[in-house]
C-alpha cells in the first residue's frame, strides 16, 4: 500500500517553512539594525560647518520666538532620525548613511553627507505607497513553497485515498 | 479379475498419483468437479470414509482439480472475487475532499493569514504614524514597535496575496475533484 504522505512533498514543505522563518528573522534583525543604525549614525557638532560642506539648512529658529537650539536639539535629531529611517525604508536598505550635523548658535543646522529625502516626510513617512523590496523575497518564497508543499501533500493524500487497492508509483506528482 | 483400487490420497487429484490407470479409473476422471464446496459435499456423502475423525480431517482440506488451479481457473477467479465482494464501497471524491487533513491545514492557514494581515496592517499604520509624528526615542520599546510595524507594513500585502492564492488553490482543487467525480460517474 502506497503511503498517503509523500516524503518529497514533506521535505518541500519543511524547506518552505525554514525559508519562511529564516527570511522573517533576517528581515526582523535588519529592521532592528536599521533603527539602531539611524540613531548611531548622527554625529552632532556644536560648531559652524566647514566652508566646503554642501550644507543643508534644516531648521532655523531665528524668528525670535524664544526657542533655542539647546532646548530643541533632541527634537531636531529625532526628526532627522525619522527622515533617515523613512529614506532607508524607501530605498529598501537596512543600512543608514552616516551624517554629520552642525549646529550653529543662531539655530541653523547643517547636515553633511548624502541628504535624506527631506520632503517625503511632509506627507508622512508611512503615506508612501507600498513597494516590494529585495529583502522580502526569501520570506515570500518560503511562504509560497510551504503552500506548494501542502498542496502536494493534499493531492497525494487524495489520490492515494481515492484509489482503492491501486498502487501508485513513487514518481512525484 | 477384481478391480484393484490403490489408496489415493484424497487431497490430490488421482490422475497425478502413482497407481492411477485411466482405463480403470476413467470414471472418476470424468466426474465433474466444479467447486471445492461441491467436492466437499461429495466427499461427505461418500461411503468409503472409514472413520469420523478421518472424515473430519479430509473435509477440512480443500481438494482442487488441476484445471481449477490453472491461471484463470475457478480458484483464480474466486481469489480475485472474494476481496472485491468483501471490500467496502469506495467513498465519493467529495467525501474524501472533506476528509483531507492537508486541505484543512491550508484552509486554516490561508484564512488566518488574511485575517492577520488585514487587522495588523491597520494597527501597524497607526503605530508607524505615531512613531514618525512624535519623538523618536532610542529605547527598546520604540525599537520593538518600529520593527514590528515596519515588518507588518512590508509583509502584510504579501500575506494577503498568498492567502488569496491558497484559497483559490483550494477552489481549483475542489473543482478538479468534482470534475473527476463527474467523469468517473459516466
Amino acid at each position: 500500500m502506497t503511503s498517503r504522505i509523500s516524503r518529497r512533498a514533506l521535505v518541500v514543505t519543511v524547506v518552505g517553512v525554514l525559508l519562511l522563518v529564516g527570511g522573517a528573522v533576517f528581515v526582523s534583525q535588519g529592521l532592528a539594525q536599521r533603527y539602531v543604525g539611524a540613531h548611531s549614525s548622527l554625529t552632532v557638532h556644536q560648531q559652524p560647518h566647514p566652508n566646503d560642506l554642501n550644507e543643508y539648512t534644516y531648521y532655523s529658529f531665528s524668528g525670535g520666538n524664544g526657542l533655542t537650539i539647546d532646548d530643541n536639539i533632541t527634537y531636531i535629531m529625532d526628526d532627522i532620525v525619522a527622515l533617515t529611517l523613512a529614506d532607508a525604508e524607501a530605498s529598501g536598505s537596512f543600512q543608514v548613511p552616516h551624517l554629520d550635523v552642525y549646529v550653529q548658535e543662531h539655530g541653523v543646522v547643517a547636515v553633511s553627507g548624502e541628504m535624506p529625502n527631506f520632503w517625503k516626510l511632509a506627507s508622512g513617512g508611512v503615506a508612501r505607497p507600498w513597494a516590494p523590496h529585495a529583502y522580502m523575497i526569501p520570506a515570500f518564497a518560503g511562504g509560497t513553497v510551504t503552500f506548494a508543499g501542502l498542496f502536494w501533500l493534499a493531492t497525494r493524500w487524495h489520490l492515494t485515498a481515492s484509489a482503492h487497492r491501486r498502487e501508485i508509483d513513487e514518481t512525484p506528482l | 479379475m477384481p478391480e484393484t483400487k490403490p489408496d489415493f490420497d484424497p487431497r490430490f487429484d488421482p490422475r497425478f498419483q502413482p497407481g492411477y490407470d485411466p482405463a480403470v479409473h476413467a470414471e472418476s476422471e470424468h466426474r465433474p468437479r466444479h467447486s471445492s464446496a461441491q467436492m466437499s459435499a461429495e466427499r461427505d456423502s461418500g461411503t468409503e470414509r472409514d472413520s469420523g475423525a478421518e472424515q473430519d480431517a479430509r473435509s477440512s482440506v480443500p481438494v482442487f482439480d488441476a484445471e481449477h488451479l490453472a491461471h484463470g481457473g475457478a480458484l483464480d477467479q474466486q481469489e480475485h472475487e472474494t476481496p472485491d465482494a468483501a471490500k467496502t464501497p469506495p467513498r465519493s471524491e467529495a467525501a474524501l475532499l472533506l476528509r483531507n487533513p492537508f486541505l484543512w491545514i491550508i484552509l486554516v492557514l490561508s484564512v488566518a493569514l488574511l485575517v492577520w494581515s488585514w487587522t495588523s496592517y491597520e494597527s501597524a499604520v497607526a503605530t508607524s504614524t505615531n512613531l514618525f509624528s512624535s519623538s523618536f526615542g532610542d529605547d527598546e520599546q520604540t525599537q520593538a514597535e518600529y520593527t514590528k510595524s515596519q515588518f507588518i507594513l512590508g509583509f502584510a500585502p504579501f500575506c494577503i496575496a498568498v492567502g488569496l492564492l491558497a484559497l483559490s488553490g483550494i477552489g481549483f482543487f475542489a473543482a478538479a475533484t468534482w470534475r473527476r467525480d463527474q467523469v468517473a460517474a459516466r
